[in-house]
């Protein structure tokens, strides 16, 4: 379903109502193919918290993920085709890629996801888009970075 | 006024080895065998949506007759499942479906059509017990309810 529109509007340039200029508007849009959800793991252990036997890497989410998809959609729902597109080392977080029609499917394998390597875990999706671009910044995070870390961010 | 739309499948049991004497199916083991076969390929949550209205409703051992009724949303993947299927209790098995139909009475007289001509096929192999098998069939078709 390819809606590809182009659509061409004008807007006055000056407040004059008097005035009749017009600058050409364009907007177009894109079909949305995927969505991208950024997901952070957490993990609630009751031993001792300092050492994790297993690291988590992307390759772990990919594995855990998928064997909650198994779990609950089967064999045609493990074989969902889904990306882990970047990793963030030190928050535990990645944002994953998935084909627009499989992305419910995908949201609640990682909400039911409650094993992680023997830990009980969270996996929540703390935003999801069918765009890159919007899961860039956090405009809420971006205060609270300048208060804690002035020098740098300035 | 909700209305649970059903699908009726008539199915076919085809035994890959067919060694007399071919076991005795029951309404209890075809629906585990589909119902196993759905938790497989669809998992917890297709298991969960297909439960509910899935049922066997007719058994026949002679001909191998299955007729099950499903959801009418979930007919696709009850469907899927049952091609899946590769054994039933140990002997391999595959399932052909014969015909869907929407409704018990369209359901019924297919199924009428298919077994007393299969009865009749095997007329020489049943020999003596032909009338009743024939009798057996027909009443428990008729009977069959929604």
């Amino acid at each position: 379903m390819e809606s590809n529109s182009k659509s061409v509007s004008h807007t006055k340039i000056s407040e004059d109502k008097s005035s009749s200029e017009l600058a050409p508007s364009f907007s177009i849009r894109l079909p949305i193919k995927f969505t991208y959800m950024k997901v952070r793991l957490t993990l609630t252990s009751t031993s001792t918290n300092t050492d994790h036997p297993k690291a988590v890497s992307s390759d772990n989410i990919v594995r855990a993920v998928n064997e909650s998809l198994l779990q609950l959609f089967g064999i045609v729902g493990g074989a969902i085709p889904f990306n882990v597109i970047h990793f963030f080392e030190n928050e535990r977080a990645a944002i994953l890629r998935v084909d627009k029609s499989s992305s419910q499917k995908l949201w609640n394998a990682t909400t039911l996801l409650t094993v992680f390597a023997d830990q009980p875990c969270r996996l929540e999706v703390m935003a999801a888009s069918g765009s890159l671009a919007s899961l860039a910044y956090n405009s809420q995070e971006f205060f609270s970075e300048i208060i804690s870390d002035p020098i740098n961010m300035m | 006024m909700v209305r649970f739309k059903n699908r009726y499948l008539m199915m076919e049991i085809i035994w890959i080895d067919s060694k007399r004497p071919l076991p005795n199916i029951d309404e209890m083991t075809i629906l585990n065998t589909i119902r196993e076969s759905v938790q497989i390929n669809f998992g917890d949550f297709g298991l969960g949506s297909c439960q509910g209205s899935l049922q066997v409703k007719y058994t026949n051992s002679l001909t191998n007759t299955v007729i099950v009724r499903c959801d009418r949303d979930q007919c696709q993947h009850v469907l899927a499942s049952i091609s899946l299927i590769t054994e039933i209790n140990g002997r391999s098995a595959m399932i052909r479906s014969v015909s869907q139909a929407g409704t018990i009475r369209t359901c019924r007289e297919a199924a009428l059509k298919h077994d007393t001509s299969q009865l009749k096929n095997m007329k020489a192999y049943l020999g003596s017990k032909f009338e009743q098998a024939f009798i057996n069939a027909s009443d428990k078709i008729n009977n069959l309810d929604l």
